[in-house]
């Protein structure tokens, strides 16, 4: 569908934050969005965004009501680097929300977010939505105090890669921050932190691990997890072309959970893939053949 | 000048349109938001009939799905009615399941993208489990394409897809450069011969060989399908390439080569369309990089009856809609009834197409 540049806003060195006005949306956190510039084969395909917020009934730049879509890049390479290029009212190519976002059981008590530089978004949009944090009329209320516990543990290589604090904070989750290079909070990785919780932690059997990041990471948290006995769900990106499952393109190696089908020999010694699009992109940790 | 003539009476025929609006009726479909305006308006004015045929199955307009670029329909029911599309064409399905290549499959060109699936599907018998009834319930013909690994393979597979109600045609796969093999019966004359007539003889169902552009002449390889009974041809599969990341020095693609589609690819395809369409006097389903109205024209013009849209389902699915109104908006303004002065119009005088 057409949306356009409501406004764009650098975070810092390359991160952007970038809002578009668009017909009605509503969204799962983990869910994501692809987009491009309208009108342009340079860069040919849309890219996958993860949505980071909606905001209900903001005007656009030509006044016009409707939700605003909020997504956060790192200028990386083409794609991002076109619509860091673009400038309020310019329009762009929005499909979605599409895919899986993370699943939350009713009855969860401790939610552990792990989010890793640039892919911090999606566990932005689940902390805000398991706090309760409205959006609308372009300010954001304050959270109500939501049934869950909220624990936020947010890396980067250094402190410039780490985003999105004052959200964690809005939201009432308790942080835990690392660094690589230990220019903010724990030096080391995120991982090492959400260890250290879990040694001492009385949280009990109603707490799951969500994750984003960079796939070393998710793996390392995915064993966290797996060594805890905690029920983990991680958001994965592939290079996509559509975004739909139409291509096929954007696979995950999955763990085979039954014996190679009966289907002859083509079969046999091959990895079974899942799409990223259509089946995730937000996984059982247990389900990805790391 | 001339065109800029043809762009204003095209303006007024718009203008007429609009005027008339209040009268007309809602068109029954799924084409949303501002772009039904295309084919709202205008539809005061008679419609030109978009009817075409291919190989004896008659299409109530010339634009389909390529394969391979819209999986088994689920995939785009989100977006669009797809009874309004000519005819839907499924994902290759091959005897047994395929996992397909190793991630990452997709690469962006200037104008276009490398990809590298495998033939990743389901495989025939779930096909039939999980696929086609679905695909039943739609009334738009259904063109199932298929690929084995043999000339027995092909024939096997189009004999349990005739067996079989709701489909209206198979396609021939012998053209994905993606998977070993998976060239042969498309860059080999005698091969392409045999496969066809194989399967040709296993179906009473319209038998459509989808050739590749990686030969040297494409016009052997459809006459050696003419010859061997094929109804219809569609072309062209991907053309083989490759790119390189110059940071890490390594092809991007796991398996170095790929197949290149979209707009990049166009020139080729209608040039190798116009080839064929000299050469055999079958009808032809022109496919390569048709992003719009009248990228499906130039195909027509250069011999095609019909069009698949492939690549541009991927950065929107609502491409095939798009191709269809702006085919539409083309014939109102040129004021032509049907789509039948268009095919081959292009072709030098002396030959005898159709």
């Amino acid at each position: 569908m057409q949306a356009e540049v409501h406004s764009l806003r650098r975070l810092h060195h390359d991160y952007f934050l970038q809002r578009f006005t668009s017909p009605p949306l509503v969204f799962q956190p983990g869910q994501f969005v692809m987009v491009k510039p309208s009108g342009s084969l340079d860069p040919f395909l849309p890219r996958a965004y993860s949505i980071l917020r909606v905001q209900h009934h903001m005007r656009g730049s030509r006044g016009k009501r409707g939700n605003v879509v909020e997504i956060l890049y790192r200028v990386l390479g083409k794609g991002t680097t076109a619509l860091s290029h673009l400038k309020p009212g310019d329009r762009v190519d929005l499909l979605g929300p599409l895919g899986n976002g993370y699943r939350v059981p009713p009855n969860l008590s401790t939610a552990l977010l792990v989010a890793g530089g640039i892919g911090v978004p999606p566990v932005v949009a689940l902390v805000e939505k398991l706090a309760n944090v409205k959006h609308g009329n372009g300010r954001r209320r304050s959270a109500v105090r939501g049934r869950h516990k909220l624990v936020a543990f947010v890396g980067g290589k250094a402190a410039s890669d780490v985003l999105c604090l004052s959200d964690f904070r809005k939201a009432g989750a308790t942080l835990h921050v690392a660094t690589e290079d230990g220019s903010l909070g724990h030096q080391g990785l995120v991982t090492e932190l959400l260890e250290t919780y879990l040694r001492s932690s009385v949280d009990g059997l109603r707490s799951a691990i969500y994750a984003c990041g960079p796939h070393p990471m998710l793996h390392a948290v995915a064993r966290v997890a797996e060594r805890f006995g905690i029920p983990c769900q991680v958001s994965l990106e592939a290079d996509m072309a559509c975004g739909f499952g139409a291509c096929m393109g954007c696979v995950i190696p999955v763990q085979s959970s039954r014996q190679p089908m009966n289907h002859g020999p083509s079969n046999m010694n091959q990895r079974i893939y899942k799409l990223c699009c259509k089946d995730g992109p937000a996984f059982d940790a247990r389900e990805i053949a790391w | 000048m001339k065109r800029n003539q043809k762009s204003r009476r095209g303006a007024r025929v718009e203008s007429r349109g609009k005027k008339r609006k209040a009268t007309v009726t809602r068109r029954r479909s799924a084409v949303v938001g501002p772009r039904s305006s295309v084919l709202g308006p205008r539809s005061s004015v008679r419609r030109p009939d978009l009817g075409v045929e291919i190989g004896g199955i008659r299409l109530k307009n010339p634009v389909m799905t390529a394969s391979g670029t819209f999986g088994y329909g689920t995939e785009l029911t989100p977006f669009f009615d797809l009874n309004a599309l000519g005819a839907i064409v499924v994902k290759t399905v091959t005897m047994h399941p395929r996992q397909g290549n190793p991630p990452p499959r997709i690469v962006e060109t200037p104008g276009g993208m490398l990809n590298s699936i495998g033939l990743q599907n389901v495989g025939i018998d779930d096909f039939h489990r999980q696929k086609l009834p679905f695909l039943r319930t739609l009334a738009t013909p259904l063109l199932v394409n298929i690929a084995g690994k043999s000339v027995e393979e092909f024939a096997d597979l189009a004999k349990r897809l005739s067996d079989t109600e709701g489909v209206a045609g198979i396609e021939l796969n012998i053209s994905c450069p993606n998977v070993a093999g998976g060239l042969d019966f498309g860059t080999d004359p005698h091969l392409t011969y045999e496969v066809v007539r194989a399967v040709r003889q296993t179906t009473p169902l319209p038998v459509i060989p989808k050739l590749s552009p990686n030969v040297t002449d494409i016009t052997v390889i459809a006459r050696a399908a003419a010859d061997a009974g094929a109804n219809a041809l569609s072309l062209i599969n991907t053309i083989v390439a490759m790119a390189i990341d110059v940071r890490t020095r390594k092809p991007r693609l796991p398996g170095a080569t790929g197949g290149l589609s979209g707009p990049a690819i166009r020139p080729i395809a209608v040039r190798m369309v116009w080839d064929v369409a000299q050469a055999v006097k079958l009808p032809l389903i022109g496919i390569g990089g048709i992003m719009t109205g009248e990228d499906a024209v130039e195909f027509l013009l250069a011999g095609a009856s019909a069009v698949q849209v492939g690549t541009a389902n991927f950065l929107d699915p609502l491409a095939p809609m798009k191709v269809l109104a702006g085919l539409e908006a083309y014939l109102v303004r040129y004021g032509l009834e049907n789509v039948t002065p268009l095919i081959g119009a292009a072709l030098p005088p002396n030959r005898e197409t159709e």
